[in-house]
């Protein structure tokens, strides 16, 4: 499998994982001058929006990890984006959920505000 | 959602009241802190999530916005970590307001949400009560040293939970009760009837610490200056309440205060090493910290070696010598610190140390001897009122000796001087003799015609300047004072004269 198709695929995993957390998802791949965002959904009063990470075991690193300074601040300038362009007047956080393992044995995991601005 | 909380900081020794306003906005999570924070305050971030989440409440996910007013001030330390962890906690709802004004609130976070101890506390409190706050909220560490304010509910927390339920109402917890003392009996470990010989030198202590004055001791090497210098403490009178409070508010500033004791009082003894640099002396830094003339006051400072002190250091001594406080001016504020302290010095009468000396024969040649004493200028020996010259001890000193007067008895002919004192100057706003001005030498310092004639003569033999003319008649009143006696007599004045001997003896001429 290459990248994207990978990618496809965890965000599906995601999606499945988010909506049984209760989470309303109302965009997907909102994509923009500054960037993308894998997910974008309704929970309770929140507006979260959220980035998928993908790891093997074979990687070095964790999932989580991989959301480092220059990815959050790259999330926040898109977030920014999309608050202004919709108009949206409600609490916003930012969610990561990071999956990790192989085909049989998949671990998911949700950092709810993950991180601030 | 808004909501406040009140503080305390210091600045110099007084403490203000600091607002901290909290506003939970809608918008990306952020958490930012307004107001002047230096690294200490802005880094209570981490420490206030973490203790609220640890502590077991939520941590708003909003736009946090903290302001600490008045804004203009410079805010130093960690002690915003509680006001700020609460108004949090309010503006979330979690809290009772109403509660929340009539106190103000203080200490540092752990990242489990344990209270930590803070510095300056006593100073806090002090502005706390004058702001008509009802109560203080402060850690259990520096419980003590608040409790001394009268009429201030003193609430000591452990954690942040406990500071909760206690502005909810749901858990009752007793103010602090003062438990210092003033006695009169102070436990010190040294006595001056550890000290053989040298009546002479404690004679003059006696005197020095009956009317506050300076004094100098010359002497060889191991003839007991220091030995002397660090008994006058237990020699000079208790402290009063206020004094005792002023002492406590700048070891407190300094993070110097033992945990079980509310107030200081013994009077503080500081002796820095001749290394010390100016700032280490008067106090300053960034923002102006207290120095050793600050810790000193109400006390004794005693520099040993004077000569070896370097000269920019002891010339700095002038102002707080003569003002009993210290204006430390730099580019961020200028803050005064009290610095009202007798100072002890000891030297060698030149480098080897035995000039003068009976026994040994001085090795130093005229030239050493004279730019050894010439390090202590002229201005400020001209404050010392007391020169005193302490001999070596003969054998039979050492080997046939008695015990003599113990400090417990010494003291208290120094306290019946002082009170005598404290009638005296009742209307002049000063304390002892040490601090009449010109017009009050005039007015208390009456003679009899046998002293005027002794006086007259002394400084016609012996060349005085019109500032030893008024340091004599000072030092001659505590004399008459330690006497008994309303007028001042001719065996006063001599005896003051005498203690003026460096004046001619070594600087005058070797």
């Amino acid at each position: 499998m290459d990248t994207r198709s990978l990618g496809r695929m965890g965000e599906e995993l995601a999606k499945l994982f988010l909506e049984k957390e209760g989470y309303q998802i109302i965009e997907e791949n909102f994509w923009c001058r500054y960037g993308e965002i894998d997910l974008i959904a309704l929970q309770k009063d929140y507006l979260v929006f959220i980035e998928v990470k993908l790891s093997s075991n074979k990687s070095y690193m964790n999932p989580q990890e991989k959301v480092d300074y220059r990815k959050q601040k790259k999330l926040e300038q898109v977030a920014r984006y999309y608050l202004s362009n919709k108009q949206v007047e409600s609490d916003f956080r930012f969610d990561v959920v990071a999956i990790s393992g192989d085909k049989r044995d998949r671990e998911i995991e949700l950092f709810k505000n993950a991180f601030y601005c | 959602m808004l909501a406040k909380a009140i503080s305390n900081a210091v600045l110099g020794i007084d403490g203000y009241l600091v607002e901290v306003e909290v506003d939970l906005a809608k918008g990306l999570p952020a958490f930012n802190i307004v107001g002047l924070p230096d690294v200490a305050v802005r880094e209570a971030k981490e420490r206030v999530r973490s203790a609220i989440k640890n502590s077991g409440y939520p941590f708003p996910i909003k736009r946090i916005t903290v302001n600490l007013a008045p804004a203009d001030i410079k805010k130093e330390g960690a002690a915003f970590d509680l006001p700020i962890a609460i108004s949090i906690l309010a503006a979330s709802g979690l809290i009772d307001n109403r509660r929340l004004d009539d106190y103000a609130l203080i200490g540092e976070l752990s990242l489990d949400g344990q209270i930590r101890g803070v510095k300056g506390v006593l100073s806090m409190a002090l502005a706390a009560k004058a702001e008509a706050k009802k109560g203080f909220i402060l850690p259990v560490e520096n419980s003590q040293e608040a409790s001394v304010v009268e009429g201030l509910e003193v609430i000591a927390v452990k954690n942040l939970e406990e500071t909760i339920a206690y502005l909810n109402g749901t858990l009752k917890i007793d103010a602090i009760k003062e438990n210092y003392q003033l006695s009169n009996n102070q436990e010190y470990k040294i006595d001056f009837s550890d000290v053989k010989g040298q009546e002479a030198a404690k004679r003059a202590l006696e005197v020095a610490a009956a009317g506050g004055h300076n004094l100098i001791m010359i002497g060889p090497p191991g003839s007991g200056k220091t030995m002397l210098a660090k008994r006058l403490p237990t020699i000079l009178p208790s402290l009063t309440k206020e004094e005792a409070i002023e002492v406590t508010r700048i070891f407190s500033i300094m993070g110097r205060l033992a945990k079980e004791k509310s107030l200081i009082t013994n009077r503080p003894f500081r002796s820095p090493h001749h290394t010390t640099s100016d700032v280490g002396l008067i106090g300053g830094g960034r923002i102006p910290k207290p120095g050793e003339v600050s810790l000193a006051h109400h006390g004794v400072l005693f520099l040993d070696e004077l000569p070896e002190f370097k000269k920019n250091v002891l010339e700095v001594l002038r102002q707080p010598l003569e003002e009993g406080r210290v204006t430390i001016s730099r580019a961020l504020t200028s803050l005064d610190y009290p610095a009202k302290f007798m100072l002890i010095a000891a030297m060698n009468p030149c480098p080897c140390g035995y000039y003068g000396d009976i026994k040994q024969e001085c090795a130093c040649t005229p030239k050493q001897v004279n730019r050894y004493l010439s390090k202590i200028s002229g201005p400020l020996l001209d404050r010392i009122d007391i020169h005193l010259e302490v001999p070596r001890l003969e054998v039979e000193e050492l080997t046939n000796y008695q015990k003599s007067e113990s400090s417990v008895d010494i003291k208290k002919r120094v306290e019946v001087a002082r009170e005598l004192q404290a009638a005296r100057f009742k209307a002049e706003e000063i304390n002892c003799n040490v601090e009449m001005t010109s017009s009050m030498v005039e007015k208390y310092c009456i003679m009899n015609q046998a002293a005027v004639n002794l006086l007259e003569q002394a400084i016609t033999r012996l060349n005085l300047s019109a500032r030893a003319y008024d340091r004599i008649l000072k030092l001659a009143r505590t004399i008459a004072d330690l006497a008994g006696e309303e007028i001042i007599l001719s065996e006063h004045i001599a005896e003051a004269i005498q203690y003026r001997s460096l004046d001619r003896k070594y600087i005058g001429g070797v």
